[in-house]
């Protein structure tokens, strides 16, 4: 086990190095001058001058790559244009909030998309499977910036039941241990924060979730279907064994895979996700820092964001490789790498 | 069992979370008591050390922050001496300036803000030998080679003066004094956090920071001991919702009491909405058409007035700019001294047009090509596209057939400012210190980087150096009244429109006053219900 992880990790490198490859040279060669982003448009050619000269930007672009790449293999991904600060810090303070609210939308897709794919299996072509499978559709097919405003004007302004933007009221303070503020208020016993931040993020869980929940969903109905006319199951059925017993600790614990390797790529499609859903409710995550950072042009800033969220996503992958040996005892991992 | 792990996993979770909530003895943040003003940013602030920075939403954090040693009259760019310095004395040959430091005042940390503290200061930005200079960190943006390059001397003079002294004469340099972006910043802190001192901000200012998260928000307290006396609110946040939607349903809401920058959209949606206040005034800011004064056949003024006529900027106002802009009469806005407002400047007139260009030898009309960006900008609410197009129907009925040409921003930036650029092209200006020759000498003094018209004209020039001599505004404004006769007259620009320039709070909110520069100027007499 250890040496498939240590080598699926060594594994990652090339795509690590890879994708710095093509943000470095996607972030050039888009349209916009740093100089003149950071200067205003009242900026003299002299002083943009200056300033391309102080960020190193004069000089050959393969030297400006190494100079990234031999400082990012230290975690060193230089100083923001744009705040100032140095790229690791800015990132230490974004990464927990979007963590945090990548996992409530994963367990929220969960814990909503795998009942709703049994019962819409169960229940094939009725009319909850029906009503089911175009919700799903719906799911699929809402725009998150959408969804978003739509949950706002209705939840927050016209019922206002939850607060709108932002993790945090004004009035509430929370000391930062991990920045994870749900993890934060349960550590320093502040019930109130506690409260609170799970109340401001209903609304972007809500939305954010809208697309893995449907795709769960879907996934799932379509395994427990294939499970459900398995042999093993009529029998459970012939022995007189009770349909949600058979449903819940026969089938779908064989439906499970495809939903756990589904639940792994939408961590992906998460981290996409939250940079429309961190701007439209104002939260200080990954995805805001990102749009903040390529509109300024902030090269720096971009290629740590990119770099810490591809290593992310290669870990949950691995983790995910991981869950399958543990969810399901025949697959074993280390035989693949003996192969 | 597989199941079950899975379920037992995703039920640890409430568990942890319910006992450690049950466990826990800790103390519970309270909501901290007082009054709140709770004020809404598009971005956060890139930074609190004023002569480091120039954006607004930096500014609008520092403006609560500090005091300028002169300051801007309550919505207004009029210069009055009601900041640290209580009188200016300007020499006759407008070279020598003395303030006299106002007794009494103190940085919030306890530093005595006298003309010691203000000498320090000077010293900060214009010695690069000094080890806190200003621009030693990477990547600043100021306006301090604006405001001092004239500046050859800054001492202490007796016990309460500090002078400073110039090689040549800048009428504008009180109004540059006045900006956001010349606070005077505590020594004691400058030393103390050096090139950290952007994260750090002291001045003498009615708040003092008291928390800045990034991306997330900034909070102020009231400084208790301000010099004006002690602000009507405890505290003010300042929070970054970048979304311009959701800063105007939060303000519906009444989760938030000011959005500081307020699109043409989001102020229709806002405007006349129960409990909201939306302040709307002329902008320092202009919009316009530069036309190539040097190329053929835009060297003849008569094509240039032609032009002029020919755009019809009551109905672009109304409609394109949905009513949030009014046309321009003059080349400086209603809200910045020494605009004229006698000045007839060019009402829509096709027929006189036709004519101009006939005797112009032009009577079957002319093509030309008009160069825009795709964005809105702050003195172009309504975009590029918009008005060009909006431009182009107008010029096509005196016979003009203008082709539009759409360049990304940075690349029309490049193209039009190059010194061979001989097309038209969108132009326009939000002022900085709000003086005169901010606008007139930005935009049309010969060989300026902003003067894509490559408008040059001697009778002008000469106005621009006898209004920047000149030591009265009295004088200046005699000046520059001349000035903006000439510019109607050559008309190097299709004069457009003056922008709107607005704020919404909540009518819980009162005292609050929009300074044309936008900056949130006398905090300390702002007051909430």
């Amino acid at each position: 086990m250890l040496q498939y992880i240590v080598r699926r990790l060594f594994n990652a490198v090339p795509v690590l190095i890879g994708v710095s490859m093509v943000v470095f040279f996607g972030m050039h060669v888009i349209p916009g001058n740093v100089a003149q982003m950071i200067l205003g448009d009242k900026a003299t050619p002299e002083a943009m001058a200056r300033l391309v000269r102080e960020l190193g930007l004069d000089q050959p672009i393969y030297k400006q790559y190494w100079n990234f790449i031999s400082h990012a293999v230290v975690g060193d991904f230089g100083v923001s244009l744009r705040t100032q600060n140095p790229v690791w810090q800015d990132l230490w303070l974004a990464f927990p909030v979007t963590v945090q609210l990548a996992f409530t939308t994963l367990l929220t897709a969960l814990v909503v998309g795998v009942p709703i794919g049994v019962w819409a299996a169960v229940k094939q072509n009725k009319w909850f499977d029906n009503a089911a499978m175009v919700g799903v559709l719906v799911g699929i097919s809402m725009p998150v910036f959408w969804t978003g405003l739509v949950l706002m004007i209705y939840l927050g302004q016209r019922l206002d039941m939850l607060p709108i933007s932002g993790l945090l009221s004004d009035s509430v303070t929370l000391e930062r241990i991990t920045g994870l503020t749900i993890v934060d208020s349960i550590l320093t016993g502040n019930r109130e924060a506690l409260v609170d931040t799970l109340r401001h993020l209903v609304m972007p869980t809500l939305t954010l979730a809208t697309i893995p929940t449907a795709i769960i969903a879907r996934i799932t109905r379509m395994e427990m279907i294939d499970v459900l006319k398995q042999d093993y199951i009529r029998t459970a059925w012939a022995k007189g064994l009770r349909m949600t017993y058979i449903i819940y600790y026969h089938a779908l614990k064989n439906a499970l895979i495809p939903v756990i390797t589904v639940t792994g790529l939408s961590f992906g499609t998460t981290l996409g996700g939250a940079i429309l859903t961190e701007t439209v409710f104002g939260i200080p995550g990954m995805g805001r820092l990102a749009v903040d950072s390529i509109l300024y042009r902030d090269y720096p800033e971009v290629q740590g964001l990119v770099i810490v969220a591809s290593v992310a996503f290669v870990l949950v992958n691995l983790v995910v490789d991981l869950l399958y040996a543990w969810v399901d005892p025949r697959i074993r991992l280390d035989r693949e790498v003996e192969t | 069992m597989a199941l079950k792990r899975l379920t037992s996993f995703f039920l640890t979770l409430p568990v942890v979370t319910a006992l450690a909530l049950g466990l826990s003895t800790g103390t519970f943040a309270k909501a901290a008591g007082g009054k709140t003003l709770v004020i809404a940013l598009s971005s956060d602030s890139t930074g609190l050390d004023p002569e480091t920075v120039e954006n607004n939403d930096s500014g609008y954090v520092m403006s609560a922050i500090y005091d300028d040693l002169v300051a801007y009259k309550p919505g207004s760019t009029d210069v009055e001496y009601t900041g640290i310095a209580s009188k200016v004395d300007i020499s006759k040959d407008g070279l020598t300036y003395t303030f006299t430091i106002r007794p009494g005042i103190k940085f919030t940390d306890g530093t005595p803000c006298d003309a010691d503290a203000v000498v320090k200061w000077l010293d900060r930005l214009l010695n690069k030998d000094n080890p806190n200079y200003y621009a030693k960190r990477p990547g600043i943006d100021s306006f301090v080679p604006d405001t001092f390059h004239n500046v050859d001397k800054w001492y202490k003079e007796g016990a309460d003066q500090a002078v400073v002294h110039m090689t040549k004469p800048d009428g504008s340099f009180l109004n540059s004094l006045a900006m956001v972006w010349m606070g005077v910043t505590s020594p004691a802190a400058v030393e103390k956090y050096g090139l950290e001192f952007y994260k750090h901000p002291v001045g003498t200012g009615p708040f003092k920071l008291v928390e800045w998260v990034p991306n997330d928000h900034v909070t102020l307290e009231a400084n208790k001991n301000y010099w004006k006396g002690a602000p009507k609110i405890d505290r003010i946040v300042y929070r970054v919702i970048p979304e311009s939607t959701v800063r105007a349903i939060e303000l519906m809401k009444g989760s938030i009491d000011v959005i500081a920058d307020i699109t043409p959209t989001d102020a229709l949606t806002l405007e006349g909405k129960p409990g909201i206040h939306l302040i709307k005034q002329p902008g320092l800011m202009i919009l316009g058409i530069a036309l190539p004064t040097q190329t053929k056949p835009f060297d003849d003024v008569r094509v240039r007035q032609a032009f002029n006529y020919g755009v019809n900027k009551d109905t672009l106002c109304k409609f394109v700019f949905k009513g949030l802009a009014t046309p321009m009469n003059a080349p400086m806005p209603p809200s910045q001294w020494g605009y004229d407002k006698t000045l007839p400047g060019y009402p829509y007139n096709p027929e006189k047009a036709k004519k101009l260009l006939a005797d112009a030898g032009y009577p079957n009309g002319l093509d030309a090509t008009l160069y825009i960006y795709p964005a809105q900008r702050s003195y172009n609410s309504a975009g590029g596209p918009a008005v060009g197009q909006a431009v182009q129907n107008d010029l096509k009925q005196i016979g003009v057939n203008l082709s539009l040409q759409q360049l990304e921003f940075g690349a029309f930036l490049a193209k039009t400012r190059s010194k061979e650029f001989s097309d038209l092209c969108l132009a326009g200006w939000s002022g900085d210190n709000g003086d005169p020759d901010n606008f007139l000498g930005a935009l049309w003094r010969s060989n300026t980087l902003i003067n894509t018209a490559h408008y040059s004209s001697k009778a002008f020039d000469d106005l621009l150096a006898k209004g920047l001599a000149a030591t009265t505004v009295k004088d200046r404004v005699a000046i520059y009244k001349q000035a903006q006769k000439v510019l109607n007259d050559d008309a190097p620009w299709i004069y457009l429109n003056y922008a709107t320039q607005m704020r919404a709070h909540s009518t819980k909110v009162h005292g609050m006053v929009l300074n044309p520069t936008a900056m949130f100027f006398g905090m300390d007499k702002v007051s909430k219900d």
